[in-house]
Formats: C-alpha cells, sequence, structure tokens
C-alpha cells in the first residue's frame, strides 16, 4: 500500500526564491521530465507564490529537482495545510498517521523551525507556534544543532510588504527533504571567476538556462557565441561536454583589454578553459574555436543535445559576422585557400535569429534543446514576434526586464522532426517564421529611448546587456 | 584542436565541394591526460564519422589501434573505449 502510494498520494511543497519569478516555472517542468514526470499544478497553484504543492510525484522526482534547481530552495513532505492554523490542525488530524509514523520514533531526534513569508516574527511567538503543534504524536527528542528529521512550520502573509495582515493567509506544515542549489549562484559569482568578460553571464542565469535546456550529464552541448564561456561553465557543472565558439579572436585566446575594474590588460591563461578547470570540470572541455556563427562549420548530422546561447544585440558587444565589402560569390582566381583575410562586417539581429533557429534545427537530436535570449523592444512586443521554425517547438519564453522600454526573453524551443532543405526557407515564404524582421532597428530604439530619459537609472541597467 | 572537434568541422568556404573532413596541417602535436569516462563515449561513438577518425588520428601517428570497421558491440569492450578516449580527447 505505501509503496503504490509513493507517487499518487503524498505531496510536496515547494518552497521557491521571489526573483527571477518567470523563470521558475519553466526550470521545474524541466528538471521534472528529466524524471520523467509532468507537472501537475493543485487547484490552488499560483504561479507567482513562493509556494507550490506538487502532487503525483515521488520522493526521489522531488530530490532530483533539488539536485539541479537554483529557483527552488526547498522542498518539504506536506503533511497538512490550510487557510488558518485551525484548518492545518485538522488537515494534520487527516495525514495518516503510518506516513508520521517513520520519522516520529523514540530513538530519533527532530526540530521543527517556523518560516513565515514577507512578515518577521519574534523567538516568543514561533515557540508558541510550535506549541500548537503539540497534539502531534513526536516521540523523539528534540535536538536543534544535528537533529535526524527536521520539520517546517510554513506561513505566507501575501507579497505586499506595505499591507502585512496580522495572520497568515496560509498555512504549511511539513517534514523537510532536501534544499536546492541555490548556493552555486554565490560559489560560481562571476565576481570570483577567473576569465570573464563585458557581457559575462550572471551564474544563476547560466543555470537557469543550463536548466530550461535540460543539459544533462555526458550531453555535448554547443554554444555559438560562447564570449568566456559562462554558459559552458553552468552546463560542464551539470556533467555535460562543452564546445563553443565565438567571433572574436581576442576573447577565444584571452588576451586584449581585462573587463574588470582596476585591471587594464588580461592576465595569462585567461580562458575558457581555465574557467572549467577552476569548478573542476576540466575534462568537460572539448574545445573552442574562432569561427563565425553565420557560417556554417559543422558537419551535417544530429551532433549536439542543447544548444545553449546568448546571442549579442550590438549594445555592450557588437553583432559582427565575416564577409566581404563585395561579398563576392566566386573566389578570386589565384585563391589558394590560405589568403583570404576575413573582413568582419554588421549582423543583422533578425538574420542572427533565422541562422541561430536554421543551426538549431539541422545539429540538435531530436528533442534536443535550443534556449537563447531574445532582445524586446517592450512597447512593441506581442508574443508572435518570437521567432518560429517548422523543426522546432517554443517550450518557454520568460521576461527579464532591463529598462522602461527594453526587456529580453528567454526563449527555448525543442527539436521536433530532422531538418529537410524546405524548412530552410520557410522564414522566406511564411511570415510567420520571420516575425522578428521590424526589429532589425533594436539597437536604435534602446538607444532613443535612452537618450529621451538619460536617467542615471536607464544607464545602470544598460549593465545588464 | 582535439579529434573530436575535428571530426564534427566542415568548411564553410564557397567554392569548396569537398569541404569534410578537414585536412590537417599539424604543426605540433600534443596529448593531454584528460579523465575517462565510458558513458560518454558510448554516446559519442555512434556519432561519429568512424573513418575520417580513423584516417586523422593514422596521418598525426597517433592511430593507436583503431580498427578500421567499428566492431558491433564495442561499448562493452573497455580497452577499446580507452584507446578511443586517447584519439578523441587527448591527442
Amino acid at each position: 500500500m505505501a509503496l503504490h502510494c509513493s507517487r499518487t498520494c503524498r505531496k510536496y511543497l515547494l518552497h521557491l526564491a521571489q526573483e527571477n519569478v518567470e523563470f521558475r516555472l519553466p526550470e521545474i517542468k524541466a528538471l521534472l521530465s528529466l524524471s520523467g514526470v509532468q507537472f501537475t499544478p493543485d487547484e490552488h497553484f499560483d504561479e507567482k507564490s513562493p509556494f507550490w504543492v506538487l502532487s503525483n510525484v515521488s520522493e526521489e522526482d522531488v530530490r532530483n529537482v533539488m539536485k539541479r534547481t537554483v529557483c527552488a530552495k526547498s522542498v518539504f513532505e506536506l503533511w497538512g495545510h490550510g487557510r488558518t492554523h485551525q484548518e492545518l490542525q485538522l488537515s494534520l488530524k487527516n495525514y495518516p498517521t503510518e506516513n508520521m509514523v517513520p520519522y516520529l520514533k523514540s530513538d530519533s531526534t527532530y526540530k521543527i523551525n517556523v518560516y513565515t513569508f514577507n512578515k518577521t516574527v519574534l523567538h516568543q511567538e514561533r515557540i508558541q507556534k510550535i506549541d500548537t503543534l503539540e497534539f502531534l504524536p513526536f516521540s523523539g527528542k528534540v535536538n536543534l544543532k544535528n537533529p535526524d528529521h527536521v520539520f517546517c512550520l510554513l506561513e505566507n502573509y501575501g507579497s505586499d510588504p506595505n499591507r502585512i495582515p496580522e495572520d497568515p493567509f496560509y498555512v504549511y506544515f511539513g517534514r523537510w527533504i532536501a534544499d536546492g542549489q541555490r548556493d552555486l549562484i554565490r560559489s560560481f559569482s562571476v565576481k570570483k571567476r577567473h576569465f570573464i568578460g563585458n557581457t559575462s553571464m550572471d551564474a544563476g542565469l547560466s543555470f537557469i538556462m543550463a536548466n530550461h535546456g535540460k543539459v544533462k550529464a555526458n550531453d555535448l552541448v554547443f554554444d555559438p557565441f560562447v564570449g568566456t564561456g559562462s554558459l559552458l561553465v553552468a552546463c560542464a557543472h551539470f556533467g555535460s561536454y562543452v564546445c563553443g565558439t565565438d567571433i572574436d579572436y581576442n576573447t577565444i585566446h584571452g588576451i586584449g583589454k581585462a573587463s574588470r575594474k582596476n585591471q587594464k590588460w588580461r592576465g595569462p591563461d585567461e580562458n575558457i578553459r581555465a574557467n572549467l578547470r577552476q569548478y573542476g570540470a576540466e575534462k568537460s572541455y572539448v574545445d573552442v574555436l574562432v569561427s563565425d556563427a553565420s557560417k556554417n562549420v559543422w558537419r551535417t548530422g544530429s551532433l549536439f543535445d542543447a544548444i545553449i546561447t546568448d546571442p549579442p544585440y550590438g549594445i555592450r558587444e557588437s553583432t559582427r559576422k565575416t564577409g566581404s565589402q563585395k561579398e563576392m560569390i566566386k573566389p578570386p582566381e589565384d585563391f589558394n585557400g590560405e589568403s583570404h583575410v576575413p573582413v568582419s562586417m554588421a549582423y543583422h539581429l533578425s538574420d542572427i535569429f533565422t541562422d541561430l533557429l536554421n543551426f538549431a534545427a539541422k545539429h540538435l537530436v531530436i528533442n534536443g534543446r535550443l534556449v537563447y535570449w531574445l532582445p524586446v523592444y517592450r512597447p512593441e512586443y506581442k508574443e508572435e514576434i518570437i521567432p518560429q521554425h517548422p523543426c522546432l517547438k517554443l517550450i518557454s519564453n520568460c521576461e527579464q526586464t532591463l529598462s522602461s522600454h527594453t526587456s529580453r526573453r528567454l526563449v527555448t524551443m525543442e527539436k521536433l522532426k530532422e531538418f529537410e532543405d524546405a524548412d530552410g526557407l520557410a522564414h522566406l515564404l511564411h511570415a510567420r517564421f520571420n516575425p522578428y524582421q521590424g526589429h532589425n532597428s533594436f539597437r536604435e530604439k534602446y538607444f532613443s529611448g535612452l537618450k529621451k530619459k538619460t536617467g542615471k537609472d536607464e544607464f545602470k541597467n544598460t549593465k545588464k546587456l | 584542436m582535439k579529434l573530436i572537434t575535428h571530426n564534427m568541422l566542415t568548411s564553410h568556404v564557397k567554392g569548396v565541394t569537398k569541404g569534410y573532413p578537414l585536412l590537417i596541417k599539424a604543426t605540433e602535436v600534443q596529448v593531454s591526460e584528460v579523465e575517462f569516462n565510458p558513458e560518454f563515449l558510448s554516446r559519442m561513438i555512434p556519432k561519429l564519422e568512424w573513418g575520417v577518425l580513423v584516417q586523422a588520428a593514422d596521418s598525426l601517428g597517433h592511430l593507436n589501434d583503431l580498427p578500421n570497421e567499428l566492431a558491433p558491440e564495442h561499448e562493452k569492450d573497455e580497452e577499446f573505449l580507452r584507446r578511443v578516449h586517447r584519439v578523441l580527447l587527448e591527442v
């Protein structure tokens, strides 16, 4: 009976961090699907709440999620919940005793924590709240330092810090199971990283991207705009093998001006391999090449399990591709394959995304994921502007606001079918495969908005790009 | 560059009809140790152009006794996987 119940009867309470709110659901869904489980929300599910109740999952499934998530703080086995403490008590009394007993034995030690969201509660009150749980059949000893089992009473006082109610809106009680990987955000902080650039991705977002991309051990992951490899560092941490390309010779070879304050030039050994080594993932390093993302240098075939990338938008890093002034069709007659010096030329944003989607459609394995950022001029944003591709299905699309008029959206797509020649031209035939066209002027709009406001806050926000 | 990467690269120069595999002109050949991971290798081997790998390894003098044809049950042969590992990730 207990075994049969493990996936269906028990519920789990997920406690999430209240930042990157839009990124949380796609992350949890992706991580659950890695265990082959679907996310099934209960009837009270509220995406913006810090507490989610998961059903139809096993303890093992949620443990696997917690090994990866940077959005969730902890997970609990939910024993009872309600709008008031009376409702909680009632619900706890209805919870099957046989599910509690293994954790309340007399030879075990325990402790009870009280967590309040959006309210600070004094120690005295906390003790009182714990005392109301006396009716539970605890028979072990309390041990605050090193208990065998940890229980938690969680109270939600809503999300408005200016109007904090006397009593909580909702209360939960459960057994603590595991914490998420929020620590990674600090331990992988860009501040302490060996090699960084102007647009190195924030550690938390890098892990979120790797999770959205369902990157797992022994995958081969590729980033066509690799820069300093922040995204590869996150992917390698989850055990995948990584490779990348970038058009900027200086970045790939780790030379030139430093991006750090008070440091003029990059030091020796500032490269992506050294970054991976810093986090003990050097074995995951495949290769990083100087190459132009607009020219395909990969042979045909499904090579990559995931493509995770942050294309340049021309704000903090320029968008360049190789080419020549006249865009020659034929090589000159004396062409011997070595004398060609590439000239860099403008690379239009909409072309970047058309190329990226076609590349993903060609080189991802079936069910492999593409994760990338799309810059958006907010007043003009409509969901239809997200580029589509006949081989790729849109999985999620989450906004990170950069300023009052600009934002970037993290787009996740999954490959459905193998690429056929006609698919590569779909963007020319069907308007819906290329609606991003008008957004070539993102850069102009970005700066026009800047000039109008010229507020200091606006300027600070450009840092994120 | 590792031979695993070489195996996946082609030429994008216009007018080149036989862009794959790229010819190797090695100025220096280095061998550096990388942690051995049989799971990754068994997933990677089916994706490789085996003939190209053998040819490339041979041209660098690191053939490491790789056979011209893949044996059917190669993923169970750890010794074989170790030899592939050397050629693919360490040369």
